[in-house]
């Protein structure tokens, strides 16, 4: 009886000393890295400049790609997009950014066979350009994958308007930046779907 | 487009383009339909004043070896010099029109025909202003707005198109929002891009302005399984533009216990920007939120109208979502259930204690009633010897020689000696006192020897 009781106060207290200790750990800041800054001051230029977009010519072809029994599954690659900044500070003086945002029509096919929108998903990458001055978007999977996002669900497919990059006019470098984004398309559908030619239009809108 | 084959793959490559044929061809007969009925609709509206630029195809393919396109569009300027605006903010009277310009600029090394398209503008969730896309149809400003379908620049020129924002007289006072773009297509096999640069043009229609915020709340509690941790409080709110201005929001999230206790707050943050009739979904994360059984969620937001209005609006929201102290309680039941189980531990030792000093007194009881007869036993059987021995000792000869002393006076010589034999004394209790200590000695081991006799029996039937 004895050892059951002095057992069990044991269990507790080590318990209680693990939770208190992870909880301590917990609160207990990881030490603030100690970046130094060097403050250089270079004006800018002055000549009204320009937001450009390039858009690289060629052809993509969603091609098979990866499907099982129950999903198929088509990839390709959407053409470079490119943008230039090379605008001056008072033209950036009321800009809060550039961004490029994509979104997709539904596929739609021979016999008004339509695939929505939300099958196609898309995961954006840069090709060339400063990480510092350009953000890429995060990915969308398509409404047949898991979601992975914590706050927004990420299966919620080419819909709606998604960041393809982002530009940050406090970030942008004496004499402007380009950046190249593109990003790698997903189509899933499900193996019922009719055979049949689908096609679809993703609008890229670059906006500030 | 993707060819979706059918599960009997027989179809081959050159059977998909036969198939694909036809398709094409009435692709491509849709988009001449579509540019003839633009043009003619173009042609039907004279109020639109297009100079420089061109109605032909709605779509302007790329061509895949053509090249990239590159190109850049801004706001401008009646002499076509940018005005260095981001976009357009237009004031207008219900029913009023005004002409406004968009400086198109060829910035590849060929000739390009860019697209020329208006429609409603929105903010998406995460505040960016966008249009939709080509094929969904405008409801609100965008259809206010009268441009060209396309122009065709050549390498490093720019175009200046004009654009009319007319505004119905039927309008809703407040700021309707709409985006003009210039763009290309790109046609791929599969999927066709099409790229746009725009501009906002947002129109304030004048007339009352009254910015309204409404909220409403919801809330989901984590609770920690660590009892010396805080749970986490996540808050979602959903905040409604219901008045007729854009709207800079800004929120404050905050939750408490019953009676206000532990209360915590997330930092005050601003909202991406809010057009008119947009609901915006957020989320906070309070990540302290202590256990207290109810804890009430309370969002304050306070709006401002966009431009020049200075009035405010304001909205609270709460709501309440139960934190049980879970892992609290696991604590208290197992430290009560340690503390009561000591407790039955002790009293049960106790009673054992008790039990057993019981049995050690009556052990010791008995162990004394044997000692005691033992030792009776034991001087018995000294005493006997005792008794036995007197008269041997008994018959000890005192000699005593008693001479007569020089005496001073006959008187001392008279003291009369004591005629008492010593003897006899001696003899007579020696006689008599071994006799009572032999009887009683057996009497006392008779008793003891019974009591022992029956204790024992006593012990025998209790065990």
């Amino acid at each position: 009886m004895r050892i059951d009781l002095a057992l069990g106060a044991g269990v507790l207290t080590a318990a209680l000393l693990v939770c208190g200790g992870s909880a301590i750990a917990a609160t207990v800041e990881p030490g603030g890295s100690s970046d130094v800054g060097i403050d250089v001051d270079i004006a800018r230029v002055t000549t009204p400049g320009a937001l450009i977009m390039t858009v690289a010519p060629g052809r993509a072809t969603l091609q098979e790609d990866g499907s099982t029994d129950t999903v198929r599954r088509f990839t390709g690659s959407l053409p470079q997009v490119t943008v230039t900044d090379t605008r001056n500070a008072a033209q950036l003086a009321t800009s809060s950014g550039w961004y490029v945002l994509g979104s997709a029509s539904a596929f739609t096919g021979a016999g008004g066979a339509t695939i929505g929108a939300d099958h196609l998903g898309w995961s954006p990458k840069l090709v060339t350009g400063d990480a510092d001055t350009v953000s890429i978007g995060g990915d969308v999977g398509t409404a047949l994958d898991e979601s992975t996002g914590d706050e927004a669900a990420t299966d919620r497919g080419l819909v709606d308007k998604e960041l393809l990059a982002l530009g940050d006019p406090q970030s942008l470098p004496d004499g402007g930046v380009t950046s190249t984004a593109t990003a790698d398309l997903t189509l899933k559908v499900e193996s019922t779907v009719p055979a049949g030619a689908y096609s679809s239009v993703i609008t890229l809108s670059l906006f500030e | 487009m993707i060819h979706l084959r059918g599960a009997p793959v027989f179809v081959d490559g050159r059977a998909v383009a036969r198939r694909t044929h036809p398709m094409r061809t009435l692709l491509w007969a849709v988009i001449a339909a579509a540019a003839l009925g633009a043009t003619m609709l173009t042609l039907a509206q004279p109020a639109q004043a297009v100079v420089r630029a061109a109605a032909s195809d709605a779509a302007t393919p790329v061509p895949g070896a053509s090249g990239p396109v590159s190109w850049s569009v801004e706001p401008a300027s009646e002499d076509g010099r940018p005005d260095g605006r981001s976009w357009m903010e237009l004031a207008l009277d219900a029913g009023q029109s005004v002409e406004a310009y968009m400086r198109v600029t060829n910035r590849g090394s060929r000739p390009a025909t860019f697209a020329l398209s208006a429609a409603d503008g929105y903010f998406t969730d995460t505040g960016r202003f966008s249009m939709l896309p080509a094929g969904q149809a405008s409801v609100d400003a965008g259809t206010w707005i009268t441009v060209a379908d396309s122009v065709a620049i050549e390498p490093g020129a720019s175009a200046v198109v004009p654009f009319v924002v007319a505004v119905p007289a039927q309008a809703t006072p407040g700021d309707h929002l709409a985006g003009v773009a210039a763009g290309v297509y790109s046609e791929h096999d599969s999927v066709a891009v099409e790229s746009r640069i725009g501009f906002r043009v947002m129109t304030r229609v004048t007339g009352e302005l009254v910015p309204a915020v409404a909220s409403s709340v919801s809330a989901d509690y984590t609770p920690s399984w660590n009892p010396f941790l805080p749970g986490r409080l996540t808050v979602v709110v959903t905040t409604t533009n219901s008045g007729n201005t854009r709207l800079a929001a800004q929120q404050t999230v905050a939750a408490a216990g019953p009676f206000g206790v532990t209360p915590r707050s997330a930092p005050a943050q601003t909202l991406p920007e809010l057009a008119p009739g947009d609901v915006r979904q957020t989320t906070t994360v309070l990540d302290d939120v202590w256990p207290t059984f109810a804890t009430t969620a309370v969002v304050e937001t306070s709006a401002t109208g966009a431009g020049d209005t200075d009035e405010t609006a304001g909205a609270t929201a709460r709501a309440t979502v139960a934190t049980p102290p879970w892992s609290q309680l696991a604590v208290l039941v197992a430290g009560a259930a340690l503390v009561a189980l000591a407790l039955r531990d002790r009293r049960r030792r106790r009673e054992r204690w008790e039990r057993r000093l019981e049995q050690a007194r009556d052990e010791g009881r008995r162990a004394v009633q044997v000692g005691a007869a033992l030792a009776v036993a034991v001087v018995l059987s000294l005493g006997i010897p005792l008794a036995a021995a007197p008269p041997a000792e008994a018959s000890t000869i005192v000699d005593v020689e008693i001479t007569p002393r020089p005496s001073v006076s006959p008187s001392a010589a008279d003291t009369p000696v004591p005629d008492h034999d010593p003897d006899a004394t001696l003899a007579a209790t020696g006689t008599t006192v071994p006799s009572m200590l032999a009887a009683g000695g057996i009497a006392v081991v008779s008793i003891g020897a019974a009591v022992w006799v029956v204790g024992a029996r006593r012990a025998r039937r209790r065990s």
